[in-house]
């Protein structure tokens, strides 16, 4: 996952804006939450009930974020609050992430090889159509069973396979633009290239939420 | 292999140094330059000046943390390290190396050490690439065949196909049609409008 950007802990007392500087893909869990920046000199927790969200939720995924494992005495999590976030992450990537990349893709493909680029634009469509449907599922089904309590074990089965498959997915399509897709310009295809290496980092711990901390809390 | 195996031999004593090429010089199936270093220090130079295909070191110079070190340094993850075992050494420092030779191996035992470290990454290299048979089969995948209609159309069993795919996944690791489709098309097995039209012509 991200990397280690400081040991120990934050607390609810710790300042919001050392938090983000000392760990900036927190920057993407704020902004799921709907936290707005312009943070001051207010702590975590102040920030959090400003924006009414569940201070324990949140640091649970800020420390999943940065790799500290969780331990069974913390704070249990606010499941609305998670759903929450969890919703607004699939927006995030069906919305704005997925089409963005296509968007630069498109920008990206050499001139003149028709045929390639068709096939690697429909792979991508193919994995895209793979990820909406799997996050789509979670959305109208996942997450409602999760609220009732009756057939929660049912959800648990499967559900980290299918992560793994999407993950491989992207994985291969990034390795299969690295060793077969003839780039006539360096600058932009490792633009491109960088931010999937991104995205491939942003989904890998998109999963690893509702892998270690969604999953747990509802079974 | 087509050139001579860079070797360096990292081992301070100069009667055990002088003994190690005598027995080298003796392995006459394979071809190799040697160089001699006494200490780390110079070690460290000759990573970066003769990049080794092979280092052959006592293992007192190299504590297990600085043989990553090493193998890090060289910048060649193919580098292979050979314990040069003289005295009683700890098994889990042994662990680290490709190989063990010891003092009192044979010719052919250490020939024999030394020529399998050899071979090993240019089959590796083989490996990589695909047969024709495995190239006919990619083109009848991205035209949408069943395993069974592969089978019927190449006379062979369904279960060679199965088996012959998990290869072609292992090799290019590409799981699915739609990469394989992007492979065919870059390696020319398939222009796209011919499986669209469904003409399967193989051009290799």
């Amino acid at each position: 996952m991200y990397n280690k950007f400081r040991f120990g802990k934050y607390r609810s007392t710790d300042s919001m804006s050392q938090l983000i500087s000392e760990n900036y893909p927190a920057l993407t869990v704020l902004s799921r939450f709907g936290i707005t920046l312009g943070v001051g000199e207010k702590t975590i927790d102040e920030v959090c009930r400003e924006h009414q969200v569940d201070t324990d939720t949140f640091l649970a995924i800020i420390h999943l974020i940065s790799d500290k494992e969780r331990k069974t005495e913390e704070p249990p999590i606010y499941l609305p609050a998670l759903i929450n976030y969890l919703r607004n992450s699939h927006t995030y990537f069906l919305e704005y992430r997925l089409p963005e990349i296509r968007k630069n893709l498109i920008s990206v493909l050499t001139e003149g090889e028709d045929d390639l680029n068709k096939a690697v634009l429909e792979y991508f469509d193919q994995f895209t159509a793979a990820i909406r449907k799997h996050m789509l599922y979670e959305n109208n089904k996942v997450f409602s069973m999760a609220t009732g309590q009756s057939s929660r074990e049912k959800l648990s089965t499967g559900f980290g396979k299918q992560h793994e498959q999407i993950e491989a997915r992207l994985t291969e399509f990034k390795n299969i633009l690295i060793k077969y897709y003839p780039a006539h310009n360096a600058n932009t295809m490792n633009r491109f290239l960088f931010d999937i290496f991104n995205c491939e980092q942003e989904l890998t711990f998109h999963n690893a939420v509702e892998d270690e901390l969604f999953l747990p809390t509802i079974v | 292999m087509s050139h001579p195996v860079k070797i360096v031999l990292v081992e301070p004593s100069v009667i055990l140094r002088n003994g190690i090429l005598a027995v080298l010089h003796r392995l006459n199936t394979i071809q190799m330059d040697v160089f001699e270093v006494t200490d780390s220090e110079q070690l460290k130079n000759s990573l970066h000046w003769q990049k080794p295909d092979m280092l052959i070191l006592n293992p007192s110079i190299a504590c297990t943390y600085s043989l990553l070190q090493i193998k890090k340094e060289s910048g060649n993850p193919q580098l292979k390290c050979i314990a040069l075992q003289n005295s009683l050494s700890d098994n889990s420092i042994l662990k680290c190396y490709d190989e063990v030779i010891s003092m009192y191996d044979s010719i052919e035992q250490i020939n024999e050490k030394l020529t399998k470290l050899i071979i090993e990454p240019e089959d590796e290299k083989r490996h990589e690439l695909l047969t024709v048979r495995e190239k006919e089969i990619i083109v009848c995948v991205i035209n949408g065949m069943t395993n069974k209609q592969i089978a019927d159309k190449l006379h062979l069993s369904s279960h060679t196909i199965i088996s012959h795919r998990r290869n072609i996944s292992s090799k290019l690791q590409i799981h699915s049609t739609s990469g394989l489709t992007i492979y065919a098309i870059v390696n020319k097995l398939v222009e796209l409008n011919e499986i669209k039209t469904g003409e399967i012509t193989n051009k290799e």
